[in-house]
């Protein structure tokens, strides 16, 4: 496919970044696609009983555990992103949902804190932290900004790998 | 001890010094003196330490003289971590290291051994602070000060809290205080003075106390107390109070950090103020996870042919990777916006922006992308309309 070989071709050449993001993306779309396949299938033969709401979580589960998979195994927030996944997948997903949303709803509310100087420092810290999944705890600050660097590359990857799919599959 | 034989000594030295060629720093006591090779103090210096046997009084001046050749000398190094070790030189005063040079020759291979070794230590110590190099630049000009005996003095108070583990003399040289008293054992406590230094992590909680003593000292000499971890200089003119460096190494290290997020979001770069650029990587991040989540919960609903080949949809993806990267960076400031902007009408202005964010697309793929660019924004307007009612009452 002339895509692919230009593609190829460009990974080669100098942005260093994209075949990190190429291994991602391959990464990511060769566990997902499979794994919404078999959802799919497993739905289809229980005929739909399911409420869309557990559809989505485990599409959401699929899609965290897509992310954890391809990003750098040696990350910490991969780790402690596995460890939230398995352990909500055992319970129930709801949490996992609940998990995600409430800290947005918290840094939101933090959000209007405007100490000074340090202060402010600290609540950002702690803001970045709770974004991160295993941020909290991270021990030192520089670690964490590392983590935070990682997980927003494979959050951005991410993103653009879902919408790619997404489009396609509406077509 | 022979004095014939020191000064001899430190002949040879001298010659082997003066044929090496002034190279970088490296952890050489010969390369030590090479940077003053390069000046021309060396020779009244060597003239000097021939005539003395370590004899301190006129040493001063002649320090002066070696202190007034070391802006040359750090230029010409260039290297931080030589520079480093350059600039503890003028308040060891050049002329103090050249009794000390006889002495490595002399049998006294420790503290040559020990200069050796901290070398590195001191600049991998340094050299994770990267606001050391700013503040070099602060320090050449330290010695145009010419207050040698502030700065001896500063050493000799330094060499009060030395670790014991250099010499045991350093305590009775620390002493010895104010001027160039006794040249040997200024000698000898320069030397353990220099390399403590290197040594910093260690004797950090000392530096911490001594800052006080050496506040006034310090403003003119730009040396710091040092940190446990980070090494740093205060800079001319600023206040040394060990809190307000402990502050600005702060400050420091939380500007590092924010250079470091805003590589991380797209626009970014304009964005001045640490509250600013903290609210918009929040928001930036929060985003990104909103738009995983509403996407994986579109791929549920619509979760329809997946007999896609994987590889074409790597293809594409990639296309569209980069595609998505220019979707981001050419919405510039407003991030939280990103959203607004996918339903709103000015998605054929980004479109047409988009091929130039990404330059090095391919003229074919271009093609096909601006088609499925439509496409993609086609679904947008509805998928981000959708995405932006979720978003308030979602609440994530």
């Amino acid at each position: 496919m002339e895509g692919l070989a230009v593609k190829r071709r460009r990974v080669s050449c100098v942005e260093p970044n994209r075949i990190e993001e190429v291994a991602f993306a391959r990464k990511y779309v060769s566990y997902l696609v499979p794994a919404l396949k078999k959802m799919k299938e497993k739905n289809n033969k229980k005929e739909h009983e399911e409420s869309r709401d557990s559809i989505k979580k485990e599409v959401k589960y699929e899609v965290d555990m897509a992310l954890v998979l391809s990003a750098d195994q040696a990350s910490a927030w991969t780790n402690a992103l596995k460890l939230k996944l398995s352990l909500h997948n055992n319970n129930n997903q709801l949490l996992l949902s609940s998990s995600s949303s409430s800290s947005p709803s918290t840094t939101t509310a933090a959000a209007s804190d405007d100490g000074g100087g340090d202060e402010e420092e600290e609540e950002a810290m702690k803001r970045l932290r709770r974004l991160v999944p295993g941020g909290e705890e991270m021990c030192s600050d520089q670690e964490m900004v590392a983590e935070f660097k990682s997980y927003v590359r494979c959050l951005q990857m991410q993103v653009n790998i879902l919408h790619c799919l997404a489009q396609l599959n509406s077509f | 001890m022979g004095g014939n034989e020191n000064t001899m000594g430190f002949q040879d030295k001298n010659e082997n010094f003066l044929s090496r060629p002034v190279s970088g720093m490296g952890t050489n006591v010969s390369d030590i003196s090479n940077p003053f090779l390069g000046s021309s103090a060396w020779d009244p210096l060597f003239s000097l330490s021939q005539t003395q046997t370590f004899g301190g009084s006129s040493l001063v001046s002649h320090s002066d003289f070696a202190n007034s050749s070391y802006p040359s000398v750090l230029e010409n190094q260039g290297m931080s971590g030589s520079s480093h070790l350059v600039q503890y030189m003028p308040d060891s005063n050049f002329a103090d290291m050249i009794p000390k040079i006889p002495s490595y020759g002399n049998g006294d291979i420790t503290n040559a051994g020990y200069a050796l070794s901290y070398n590195p230590n001191k600049e991998a110590g340094i050299g994770t602070a990267p606001i050391n190099d700013d503040q070099l630049q602060g320090d050449p000009s330290s010695p145009d000060e010419g207050v040698t005996s502030s700065p001896i003095g500063n050493r000799r108070k330094r060499g009060l809290d030395h670790n014991p583990t250099f010499s045991p003399s350093k305590s009775s040289d620390g002493e010895a205080l104010k001027g160039s008293s006794g040249k040997s054992s200024d000698g000898v406590k320069e030397q353990d003075d220099k390399k403590p230094k290197f040594d910093q992590n260690a004797s950090a909680d000392l530096r911490g106390k001594q800052s006080g003593k050496q506040a006034k000292d310090n403003s003119q000499n730009g040396e710091a107390p040092k940190e446990n971890f980070i090494h740093v200089r205060a800079r001319r003119g600023q206040a040394t109070n060990s809190h307000s460096l402990a502050e600005r190494i702060r400050r420091e290290k939380i500007s590092e950090r924010m250079k470091l997020l805003q590589e991380l979001v797209p626009g970014c770069n304009k964005i001045t103020g640490k509250a600013v650029m903290l609210d918009e990587i929040i928001n930036y991040v929060q985003s990104l996870q909103q738009q995983v989540e509403f996407l994986s919960m579109k791929l549920a609903t619509v979760n329809p042919e997946l007999n896609l080949d994987v590889e074409r949809i790597l293809s594409k993806d990639i296309l569209r990777s980069r595609i998505g990267h220019g979707a981001i960076g050419g919405y510039g400031g407003g991030i939280i916006n990103s959203n607004h902007l996918f339903g709103g009408g000015s998605f054929q202005g980004t479109l047409g922006s988009m091929p130039s964010t990404s330059p090095n697309i391919p003229p074919l793929p271009q093609s096909v992308m601006d088609h499925e660019l439509q496409s993609i924004y086609g679904m947008g307007y509805d998928s981000n309309s959708a995405l932006q009612n979720l978003g308030p009452q979602a609440g994530r």
